[in-house]
């Protein structure tokens, strides 16, 4: 294999897949990228076995061929090397090692063979289509808070996405939830999904792909199976497992009936509950609502500390509650209202309220109480 | 009977890129013919004496089974053993442990660079995160455990969770030596697959192909012959001079009561030094002669006796392993083994 390439180029596509690449690995080959040079371009592919990420890049190949290196070790001989010097990656099948030269600079890296090297992206896909990538940043940021991180519950660890039919138009729809939160977004349903099957991406793979979103302008290619799903993000193909389990019927904890609506001014809510939960110790987060005509008081105690009372105007007319959240999580809500203001649903102290965007349609949240 | 691990200087061959299996026709035959019926056991126990093949067995099962997903394929219905194409990819990446599929459970390194006595309860837990993600492959998960009798309470209790509620196209291969110390709940689970020493032409087929010595080679036989059954036993034997000290010690076995202390002294200078598998294959020469004394020996004619020698097992056991830890002089400990066995078979 021989293969001249641009710095800057290797540079970038390498510090995107060699993030998959686990710091400490057992299994030697899993700690390597694999180079693959062909027709003009180079690939780089490193997998973790859970999700596979390959991106290509434009290349002078004067001799196709494969091989891999160490990922992190060859990502650090790149960073260091001059800005704008052209790389030749030359490896001969005799010995087992990757000659890298730039400028003077010469290094060789032992490699292991290619035939090592897992493979993911293998199976069918049997459904694809395309969405803008802010659509699908969207899915992302606005659910990924409520991801559980219970390792029991193990089909709560990803975004669940399936396509549902919402007042009678289909959506592809993304839901995470944890058992105290629940996040829902969705989306008019793009051609080609029709039919897919509901699945469960794991977090990890949802914070890779947010990650390598980086122009929020092209259009992402998504194709998924009952067992894989694949992201194409530009020249990046993330190939990625899915978490293989039945995700709860969700839609039971939905309130429909809360008839008290509250709406808030988002920044000026925000604000209220940072300040007051500033009182509150590391275990119980509380914090409490008091509503009465036209009038919301936010109350902290914490019998070790003191506590906190803030009053805000708020637009309400029901009946006076008082109810109780955890703050921490009522932040976390609160950072995904996109407009000015929040519309809040509630019951009883006792029962989820549910929360959305009163300009942004689309998304909406739930939240358990707290007993106060 | 023992847990002890028979240290070796040979590198004995990793199960995991043994390709040929050696023996164990019917096991083989069973685990295919389950397979094939489309209705496999989702856990299988496979049990014997160590260094048979019980691994490599298991690995050739799990290579089988992610290189053919679905069982009713005709590659599958007209196979004839557990073998695969030469060069089959899925060879390679079982040997070098990338297989998407395939979950190994098998004592670690720690931080420190030594191997670990146990498998941890968290390496344990990876298998609910392999189980409850899709497979990368066709659909097939595989795990195995090698070996069963390695993991602590915990960590059996982690395993048998998953063991408990298999998803769909699971296989767990479970490799253990002594299988009766294997937990009750996690035994109940699986179908046993009990594997047999080989016998001695086999041994030494295995040892030849493993060690890469001609099979006619005299001091192959001995070793295989004194290996009862276990490759990696011969191979052991065949490291150093090893074999010589298992037959010297042999010898002064059979000689017992009436040792001759020249030859002790001889012998426990041959041991002298901090050669571990020195020491390992005294220890083992001695265990495997006691154990084939109990064995033998009639409960009711003999009880007394009998009890005497496995209290004096019990006390060896304890002599070696002090002398291992804390580095003592070897000699001693050569003499005070048979001044007990001395004594206890008088």
């Amino acid at each position: 294999m021989k293969v001249t390439v641009e710095r800057a180029q290797l540079l970038k596509s390498l510090g995107h897949v060699h993030r998959v690449v686990e710091r400490r690995n057992t299994i030697p080959i899993l700690g390597n990228v694999l180079v693959r040079a062909e027709q003009g371009r180079l690939s780089l592919k490193a997998t973790d076995l859970d999700l596979e990420v390959t991106e290509t890049l434009p290349a002078e190949a004067a001799q196709p061929g494969a091989t891999t290196v160490p990922a992190h070790m060859f990502y650090d001989i790149v960073r260091k090397l001059p800005d704008g010097s052209q790389i030749v990656l030359e490896s001969d099948g005799e010995r087992a090692v990757l000659a890298i030269r730039a400028g003077r600079s010469r290094f060789t890296l032992q490699t292991l063979p290619e035939s090592d090297f897992p493979d993911l992206a293998a199976g069918e896909m049997g459904h694809a289509f395309a969405l803008p990538a802010a659509d699908v940043k969207r899915l992302i940021d606005r659910t990924q808070f409520a991801i559980s991180t219970e390792e029991t519950r193990y089909y709560l660890n990803g975004i669940y996405l399936h396509s549902a039919d919402s007042a009678g138009t289909a959506t592809l729809r993304a839901v995470a939830t944890d058992g105290h939160r629940l996040a829902q977004v969705e989306l008019p349903l793009p051609s080609g999904a029709a039919g897919m099957p509901g699945v469960i991406v794991p977090r990890k793979t949802v914070g890779e792909v947010q990650r390598l979103i980086e122009d929020s302008e092209i259009s992402i290619g998504i194709e998924l199976s009952t067992n894989k799903i694949r992201f194409t993000i530009g020249n990046v193909v993330l190939t990625s497992k899915l978490i293989d389990g039945t995700f709860p019927d969700y839609g039971r904890v939905i309130p429909q009936n809360n008839d008290k609506e509250l709406v808030v001014d988002k920044h000026e809510f925000e604000a209220a509950v940072d300040r007051v939960s500033t009182i509150s110790s590391e275990r119980g987060r509380a914090v409490k609502l008091a509503l009465s005509a036209g009038k919301l008081v936010l109350t902290v105690t914490n019998p070790d500390s003191g506590s906190a009372t803030e009053e805000l105007e708020v637009e309400y007319a029901s009946d006076a509650l008082d109810i109780g959240f955890n703050s921490r999580y009522l932040l976390d809500i609160a950072a995904q209202i996109e407009g000015e203001a929040a519309v809040l649903k509630l019951a009883d102290p006792g029962s989820p309220t549910l929360i959305h965007d009163r300009d942004a349609k689309g998304a909406l949240y739930v939240l358990m109480p707290m007993r106060v | 009977m023992s847990a002890r691990k028979v240290e070796t200087e040979i590198e004995l061959p990793r199960p995991r890129d043994t390709v040929a299996l050696i023996g164990h026709h019917d096991a083989e035959a069973q685990l295919l013919e389950a397979y094939r019926s489309g209705r496999i056991a989702h856990a299988w126990l496979l049990s014997g004496p160590q260094g048979i093949g019980k691994a490599t067995l298991a690995y050739r099962m799990a290579r089988f089974v992610l290189a053919y997903p679905d069982p009713m394929s005709p590659a599958v219905q007209q196979a004839t053993s557990l073998a695969l194409p030469e060069n089959h990819p899925v060879l390679h990446h079982v040997a070098a442990g990338s297989h998407g599929g395939l979950l190994t459970l098998e004592r670690t390194v720690n931080d420190k660079g030594t191997l670990r006595t146990i498998i941890t309860v968290d390496e344990a837990r990876e298998t609910i995160g392999f189980f409850g993600s899709t497979s990368a492959g066709e659909g097939w998960r595989v795990c195995v455990v090698d070996t069963v009798d390695e993991l602590n309470a915990n960590a059996a209790n982690a395993l048998l969770k998953v063991i408990e509620e298999p998803p769909q196209r699971s296989l767990f291969l479970l490799v253990s030596h002594s299988p009766a110390r294997v937990l009750a709940t996690i035994q109940s689970r699986c179908r046993r697959l009990p594997l047999r020493p080989l016998p001695s032409h086999e041994v030494v087929q295995a040892a030849s192909i493993a060690a890469g010595i001609d099979p006619d080679d005299p001091t192959l036989q001995q070793a295989a012959a004194a290996a009862e059954g276990s490759v990696s036993r011969a191979l052991t034997l065949l490291g150093g001079d090893a074999l010589g000290l298992h037959q010297r010690t042999t010898a002064l076995l059979e000689s017992l009561p009436n040792v001759d202390p020249r030859a002790l002294h001889a012998l426990g200078d041959a041991l002298s030094g901090t050669d571990r598998v020195a020491l390992a294959t005294f220890i083992d020469g001695i265990e495997r002669w006691i154990a084939l004394r109990l064995h033998q020996g009639d409960v009711n004619a003999d009880l007394p006796r009998l009890a005497r020698l496995a209290e004096v097992w019990e006390k060896i056991n304890r002599a070696a392993r002090d002398t291992e830890t804390f580095n003592l002089e070897r000699k001693p400990l050569v003499f005070s083994v048979f001044g007990l066995l001395a004594e206890a078979t008088r």
